[in-house]
């Protein structure tokens, strides 16, 4: 046996590429219990898992007179980066990429090492990066990133706010968090500088870290909900509510600022309808919004708890317009609250008929019959069933559940 | 090809330690055959490998002079090699014999291998870590790498039910 020359080396350390490769060998059992072991262990599983993976399906026949795609890629395809060493390469070109991803550690725990050009080279100046999924924290360095993105160049962005151990939480300072939602702010802004009309933000997996913590207080968009704000709410095409009460109210709080200055702690159907715009002095009506909601996102909890559920399904009942439903964190439901979730939302559903695709995210877990029997009373226009999940293998048993499906690339 | 093959390279490792070796042996390394194709002339300096040590190198050139002389894979064939080589565990028996070595050296070779480029090294690094991971708990990997349970009780609850599902099947 020979010693090791670097006191303390843990495969723990080890940076996620290698460990992707490490992953790349693991059968099923394997990523099971490796992905049980600790939340970022249990994300690079996830990340492994979708990389390069593209499951279709099959409509499910004419005995109920709906045809189905299921569609379980992430959007696009997508391909891993090597961030680069700082003793290599200080520069990665991307290109010819729908989608990126890219993962990161929490804030102040990793430096990228790189910076990152999007788009082609010389002999292809088209760059197709358009889509882009950030998960993590350093947000300065993607400011700098998102800029030398060709403006107009990015048609949706992605942030999934990645939170930090307890231990770290505790440790930051508060200055840190302001900073950090800072930087989110300004985030978002380069963003929509770059042409970007799909903005989504995404917590992580983990309910720990609450938008209360640092959102609300520190976060420009919720707190001004002035001119940035508004800029930012009219260039979207899509709203997400989320659960946390406080979080609904950034939501509610920007529209509120449309209609004037007062800020509206519960959001009510009304607000919806009657949205208008008026002039920079508050006086006089300048036009009237209507809630053209193409494309919504919710945080199940929306459904069931009222006063919440009560609008959210008016909400989505007077949105006829509604291309594209999203209902995400549905796995904590008890499958008698799943099942009335599933007959309500077909009821409000029933005459909507552009709805094209209806994305269950975090669905695993569930007893799925109800599902099963909500997409077959579903006698819509609906082409894509999305069905996402935070673990792999889940995503398989699931699978095994639908008539006729078949996965490629497993 | 028979040319360059006797040429003496000279490296030198973080720790001082210098090595000289045949070309083509060091040529395993994608990063030192570049470094190699740049350079022109012949150079007495050794190649400086900040990232290695004396010790590391060492065993990573006893692999590298086994295997000599076989065909490094290429960039093209590397996404269908990438399917054939997931998924299995397989190391030949040589190689499995030169990666019984402590944890530590373990992850180091991982570490120059990644560095050096050496991608069948590489594999068999990555590949003997996978199989740590078979058969073992959850509790017995994070033992094993001092991994941190850091899921909540509802994640972990969560987790759970998602291995009973995988039972009942």
């Amino acid at each position: 046996m020979q010693e090791s020359s670097i006191p303390n080396l843990n495969v723990v350390d080890f940076p996620n590429e290698l460990w992707l490769k490490i992953i790349s060998h693991l059968h099923a059992t394997g990523l099971y219990t490796l992905g049980s072991t600790s939340r970022r262990f249990n994300q690079l599983i996830s990340y492994s898992f979708w990389r390069n993976r593209q499951i279709t399906t099959l409509e499910n026949g004419s005995e109920t007179g709906v045809s189905l795609k299921l569609d379980l890629t992430i959007d696009v395809h997508h391909r891993e980066i090597p961030i680069p060493k700082a003793t290599g390469r200080t520069t990665a070109t991307i290109s010819d990429m729908d989608l990126l991803l890219i993962m990161l550690e929490p804030p102040t725990v990793y430096d990228l090492g790189c910076d990152f050009q999007v788009g082609g080279t010389g002999d292809s100046p088209c760059p197709k990066t358009k889509v882009l999924e950030l998960l993590c924290g350093d947000y300065d360095r993607l400011c700098r990133f998102i800029s030398r993105v060709p403006s107009p160049g990015l048609d949706k962005v992605v942030i999934r706010l990645e939170e930090a151990d307890e231990s770290v939480r505790r440790e930051t300072p508060e200055e840190t968090w302001v900073c950090w939602a800072e930087s989110l702010n300004q985030l978002f802004n380069s963003c929509i500088e770059k042409g970007c009309t799909d903005f989504q933000v995404r917590k992580g997996n983990t309910p720990r870290f609450t938008w209360g913590d640092i959102g609300i207080r520190h976060f420009r968009l919720a707190k001004g909900a002035d001119a940035e704000g508004m800029v930012l709410i009219r260039k979207l095409s899509r709203v997400v509510f989320s659960e946390d009460v406080t979080v609904v109210g950034t939501g509610w709080r920007v529209y509120s600022t449309w209609k004037g200055k007062n800020w509206i702690p519960a959001p009510s159907l009304a607000l919806v309808e009657g949205l208008e715009e008026k002039n920079q002095d508050g006086s006089g009506v300048v036009g009237r919004i209507e809630p053209k909601l193409t494309r919504l996102g919710i945080y199940t909890s929306l459904l069931v708890i009222p006063p919440f559920s009560n609008w959210t399904y008016q909400l989505i009942a007077t949105s006829p317009s509604l291309t594209t439903l999203t209902l995400s964190k549905i796995q904590n439901l008890d499958s008698d609250l799943w099942k009335i979730v599933l007959t309500w939302l077909l009821e409000a559903l029933k005459f909507h008929d552009v709805l094209k695709t209806l994305t269950f995210d975090n669905c695993f877990g569930l007893d799925l019959d109800p599902l099963l029997s909500f997409i077959s009373g579903f006698e819509g226009t609906l082409e894509n069933l999305r069905l996402t999940g935070s673990y792999p293998l889940s995503i398989t048993l699931l699978l095994g559940r639908f008539r006729g499906m078949c996965l490629v690339g497993l | 090809m028979a040319a360059p093959a006797t040429q003496q390279i000279k490296i030198r490792c973080n720790d001082e330690k210098e090595f000289t070796v045949d070309r083509d042996v060091l040529e395993r390394s994608v990063l030192i055959k570049n470094m190699l194709e740049d350079v022109t002339e012949q150079q007495d300096a050794p190649i400086p490998l900040p990232n290695v040590s004396g010790p590391v190198m060492a065993k990573v050139l006893e692999y590298c002079t086994h295997h000599r002389g076989e065909p490094l894979p290429s960039a093209d064939t590397e996404q269908s090699q990438d399917e054939t080589r997931k998924r299995t565990t397989d190391i030949s028996e040589w190689d499995q014999k030169f990666i019984t070595v402590d944890q530590e050296m373990l992850f180091e070779i991982i570490l120059a291998a990644n560095y050096l480029d050496i991608k069948s090294l590489l594999d068999v690094g990555c590949k003997t870590v996978a199989n740590m991971i078979k058969g073992k708990t959850p509790e017995e990997i994070r033992k094993l790498f001092n991994i941190v349970n850091d899921f909540t009780p509802e994640e972990e609850a969560q987790i759970k039910k998602e291995n009973e599902w995988a039972e009942d099947r």
